[in-house]
């Protein structure tokens, strides 16, 4: 027989200070998506709840073409022998107009591209969605290490 | 070339790095491999007496009941007791 105990209010000390700030930053919200999205930031720290950070990325998904881009939370999972238990991670950016640009280009292009790449389509998902692709010069990137490019939200509920 | 914060926090850093310092560059097994300590590697997100076939059971459990990992790590004690930690601000305990 295995017992298994779910203790929450690990890190609490960490995620009030962070929810102080969030909270701080949610007034200078640019509209009521990112207010929305902040709100569910809070109560996802707060409580612990997956749940409400899944809620949060689909309202993130729904900022389009944000001046200011960030995202926060326990988000890639590359550390975890199992790839369930993900780091912390938050960043602050700033979109780059010009190059983001460019990058969109690629993806108008890429229903056509996908065609001529080298593997075959059971690598390929069935139907593509077009990203909302952007150039971040980022003001500030807490976690272990700073990705050169990063494809967010993971959870497959949002995608 | 040292910052102004090397003069005032220069214990502080000797205290903290005397004790990871070793372990960051230590290349010898168990400790220059991300994984299970049954397959000779060490994980922040496991106690060392978590095994494979530990975090496998306890994820089946854990899937079962609903709730998605990203935010825990796991601890265990003794034989057959399991600590799933949750990162929150609210502390509560449910034991399944």
């Amino acid at each position: 027989m295995v017992q298994v105990k779910f203790q929450y209010g690990e890190f609490a000390p960490f995620l009030r200070d962070l929810n102080k700030y969030l909270a701080e930053a949610q007034k200078h919200s640019a509209n009521e998506i990112q207010s929305k999205m902040i709100e569910e930031y809070l109560e996802h720290f707060k409580t612990g709840c997956m749940t409400k950070h899944i809620d949060s990325q689909k309202l993130w998904i729904q900022d389009k073409g944000p001046i200011i881009e960030t995202n926060i939370g326990f988000i890639e999972s590359y550390l975890d022998p199992l790839k369930i238990r993900a780091e912390f991670e938050g960043f602050v950016a700033v979109v780059n107009q010009e190059e983001s640009l460019i990058l969109n280009k690629l993806v108008e292009g890429a229903n056509t591209t996908l065609k001529y790449l080298t593997w075959g389509e059971a690598f390929e998902c069935d139907v593509f969605r077009k990203p909302d692709f952007t150039s971040l010069d980022v003001l500030a990137f807490a976690s272990s290490g700073i990705p050169i490019g990063i494809n967010i939200p993971n959870y497959n509920e949002v995608r | 070339m040292a910052t102004p914060y090397w003069s005032t926090h220069q214990a502080d850093f000797e205290k903290i790095y005397s004790r990871i310092g070793k372990l960051i560059f230590n290349a010898e097994t168990p400790y220059a491999h991300i994984d299970f300590s049954d397959k000779h590697g060490t994980s922040g997100y496991y106690s060392k007496s978590v095994t494979s076939a530990d975090a496998e059971l306890v994820k089946e459990l854990t899937i079962s009941k609903g709730i998605k990992s990203e935010n825990n790590r796991l601890v265990k004690q003794g034989d057959k007791e399991f600590i799933v930690k949750i990162a929150s601000i609210d502390a509560k305990e449910e034991i399944i």
